[in-house]
């Protein structure tokens, strides 16, 4: 067994890219059902259309990368208006299942062959963002960093380090975003809504109008995650917008906390790093020779450690639905509407 | 991969019409101009193999090259395959004698699932020119004889939602849940048939009833096991329906985890292409009026003991007003139950049934449970009737749709519309005015 290497790819994973991808969704997605307990199960679909809308301004109309992005988050905010006048209205379950079909609608129609001029088909667009890179102050080439120990890896291009730079200073402002927002007089209502929509509506306040900016709101942070993703993979793959991403995301949020500033964040670290310890955990043991054959082999990791996300989904909500950092009595997980 | 290019070889210099290991096969022959005489077959005709993603014999998208090979003095073609699967089978339109064409021109690529240590057979209609002008003209697809047959299709494909789609509801109704994990019964109950009739080796037919119960007691398990201690500590139904979600994942991927990435065909009758009887432009096949019969069978028994059994009118009660439904003498937990296990089961005779349409993977669940989920809240949530018209209204819906655009936006059209019924008619056509909420 080495743990060293195990060691270090979990350390790793807790502070790369993917990690920051998934903290950029939760955020929002926090804002949606930590703050306003508006269950969106399609964050996906903003991931979507912030990485599609960016792709295909720069592939399709030789936008430069900045307007490009624009147009991304242009595109969550115009997704979050279509989206929120037919569902808002809804009750969880219904707004639930609406979110997960527009989703799906997005991947399928962005990965149709009939429209692959435009979006590439299920190839998707590739190597629109080279221009990112060419900001980086570092030689993209070039290994920067140092061995913990002399060990543990710690080690990275200076086209990731550049990468994880700008995202995790994505993070920061987010969150910032989020924290200044949520102890406003609007944060007071949105919450107020969580806990009880008709006493918020009794008091005079815009049920709807205050629903659908935390919907625009944390959908634009959708699109700041998949815009991310697109810009630093340069390249946006449909298959890469499937239904399940918005459940890890939401996994995240809820493991971190919910209603929580910092919750989604540290949860989205949390969730790589104990996907990627049991990974290489398993793929370690089953090198060794340790796991028999009959039970596991290397092609089935993939899935153990998603078994894996599930359980951890159902085991916090039975036995601690605030997560590590939450709070019990904001969790709008008891209501029927 | 050596065994199956041996026997490929020998058959070729052999003349024997078979071959042996997975591979696709199909023997080129020509029906004649003149009346009455004999197909002859055609030499050096190009059959070409991809890999291919099909659906219900469709082609959804072709894939890498496989392999190729060419027809031998008897028409005969074999094309080895590496493994069970689908693919997509090419006829060489180029290498067809003179005089000689394909009958049906958009027939030129075919979906096919190659069957395990066997040669899966196509067939390509080769006809001399003025017979295929001839037979092209008599199914020449029209615009209402494909309507015809898509209509035919979506009413089958509707079917097969409909038994899915009852027992969501039906739990929905008397629990509240949205159950997300749904899905998965759908390939728990394929994977058991597919577990009994390929591995073990029983019938379909008996596999399916076999499905039907473990697939069923599964559903009584997690009742009993996780959603039971739930409610009695009151958990709300949010956080249930994020539990189910949570189950959904969990199972789905326990089933990658076992099954692996490969779609597999039953044993029995997934290849069937002789119509049993003709209905206008619309080929009926055995097993397709089979599943049509059992699945309305089962749908009208469930809406039947609904309100005509004492369990039935017991479950209603329950889904109406459970704490009523319990202080007038009904075991509330056990009726809860029997909705799980009818829910489940119906739902794995469903899987069965789009098995046999097309195919089965890990992921069917998640693909399928959206349209199950566009058909309940079309016909109204917590409505046996409603989940039933919302299905076949659905399932004509999405095949009706091909007409105008490509098949594999077919889904979004079912999707939309769900989103647009929601919108104009929240409570879905059949359900209740109060449940919106």
């Amino acid at each position: 067994m080495d743990w060293y290497t195990i060691i270090s790819n979990t350390l790793r994973s807790g502070i790369t890219q993917q990690a920051i991808i998934f903290a950029l969704a939760a955020i929002g997605l926090n804002l949606h059902f930590g703050y306003t307990g508006l269950l969106n199960f399609g964050q996906v679909g903003f991931m979507a259309a912030g990485a599609y809308g960016t792709g295909i301004s720069i592939e399709e109309f030789g936008m430069p990368l900045i307007p490009a992005i624009g147009v991304g988050l242009a595109a969550g905010v115009v997704l979050a208006i279509i989206l929120g006048y037919p569902t808002l209205r809804l009750r969880a379950d219904y707004l639930a299942i609406v979110t997960i079909a527009i989703g799906e609608i997005i991947r399928f129609t962005v990965r149709a062959a009939a429209l692959s001029d435009v979006t590439g088909g299920s190839n998707g667009i590739n190597g629109f963002s080279n221009e990112f890179q060419s900001w980086n102050p570092l030689s993209g080439g070039k290994t920067y960093g140092f061995n913990l120990f002399g060990r543990i890896n710690l080690r990275f291009t200076g086209a990731d380090l550049w990468e994880m730079f700008v995202g995790w200073m994505l993070v920061f402002l987010c969150v910032f975003i989020v924290w200044r927002l949520v102890n406003s007089p609007w944060g007071r209502v949105v919450k107020s809504i969580r806990e009880d929509e008709d006493a918020a509506t009794a008091l005079g306040k815009n049920v709807f109008q205050f629903k659908m900016q935390s919907l625009i709101l944390g959908g634009t942070f959708g699109a700041v995650a998949g815009i991310f993703y697109a810009v630093q993979q340069n390249s946006v793959q449909p298959d890469n917008y499937g239904t399940q991403q918005t459940f890890f995301a939401l996994t995240a949020a809820i493991l971190g906390g919910l209603a929580r500033v910092w919750g989604p964040v540290v949860g989205s670290i949390i969730f790589w790093m104990l996907l990627s310890a049991v990974e290489n955990i398993l793929i370690e043991l089953i090198d060794a020779g340790i796991m028999p054959d009959w039970l596991m082999e290397r092609s089935q990791v993939g899935a153990v450690r998603f078994m894996l996300v599930g359980l951890t989904l159902m085991l916090l909500l039975v036995f601690r639905p605030q997560g590590i950092f939450g709070d019990k009595r904001e969790i709008a997980i008891d209501a029927r509407k | 991969m050596l065994l199956a290019v041996a026997a490929s070889a020998a058959a070729t210099f052999g003349g024997v019409a078979s071959a042996e290991g997975e591979g696709i096969q199909t023997t080129l022959r020509v029906t004649p101009a003149e009346d009455g005489a004999d197909k002859y077959p055609v030499e050096s005709v190009e059959i070409v193999v991809y890999e291919g993603v099909i659906e219900n014999r469709e082609v959804i998208e072709v894939g890498a090259e496989v392999g190729r090979a060419v027809s031998d003095a008897d028409g005969f073609v074999f094309v080895p395959v590496p493994q069970v699967g689908s693919y997509v089978v090419e006829l060489n339109l180029d290498t067809l004698p003179d005089g000689v064409e394909l009958v049906r021109a958009d027939l030129q690529q075919l979906g096919v699932e190659a069957r395990p240590n066997q040669p899966t057979n196509v067939l390509f209609n080769l006809a001399e020119g003025d017979v295929a002008a001839a037979a092209r003209e008599k199914s020449s697809d029209g615009f209402f004889t494909r309507a015809a047959r898509l209509t035919y299709q979506g009413i089958l494909f509707g079917l097969i939602i409909a038994l899915c789609a009852v027992g969501l509801s039906l739990i929905y109704a008397t629990t509240g849940l949205v159950n997300f994990a749904h899905s998965e019964f759908i390939v728990l109950g394929a994977l058991i048939a597919y577990f009994f009739n390929a591995k073990v080796g029983f019938n379909l037919i008996i596999a399916t009833i076999l499905a039907f119960i473990v697939t069923g007691l599964f559903g009584v398990g997690l009742d009993v096991g996780l959603w039971r201690p739930l409610r009695k500590r009151g958990t709300g139904l949010t956080a249930m329906m994020i539990i189910s979600l949570g189950l959904a994942i969990f199972l789905r991927y326990f089933f990658l985890y076992i099954f692996a990435e490969r779609s597999r065909p039953f044993d029995d009758y997934a290849v069937q292409t002789d119509p049993l009887f003709s209905l206008g432009p619309v080929d009926v096949l055995p097993k397709e009026l089979v599943m049509i019969i059992v699945a309305i069978l089962m749908l009208v028994a469930v809406a039947m003991a609904l309100r005509l059994t004492k369990l039935g009118k017991a479950m209603r009660a329950v889904a109406d007003n459970p704490d009523l439904a319990a202080s007038s003498g009904i075991d509330v937990d056990r009726i809860i139950s029997s909705v799980w296990f009818a829910g489940a089961a119906l739902t794995a005779v469903g899987a069965v049934f789009f098995g046999l349409t097309s195919q089965i993977s890990w992921l069917t669940g998640q693909q399928l449970l959206l349209l199950v989920f566009a058909a309940v809240t079309l016909g109204g949530l917590g409505t046996d009737f409603g989940a039933f018209a919302g299905s076949v209204v659905i399932g004509i819906f999405i095949y009706l749709t091909t007409l105008f655009v490509a098949p594999e936006l077919k889904n979004v059209g079912a999707l939309v519309a769900m989103i647009v019924i929601l919108m104009l008619r929240p409570q879905g056509i059949f359900g209740r005015r109060e449940r919106i909420g």
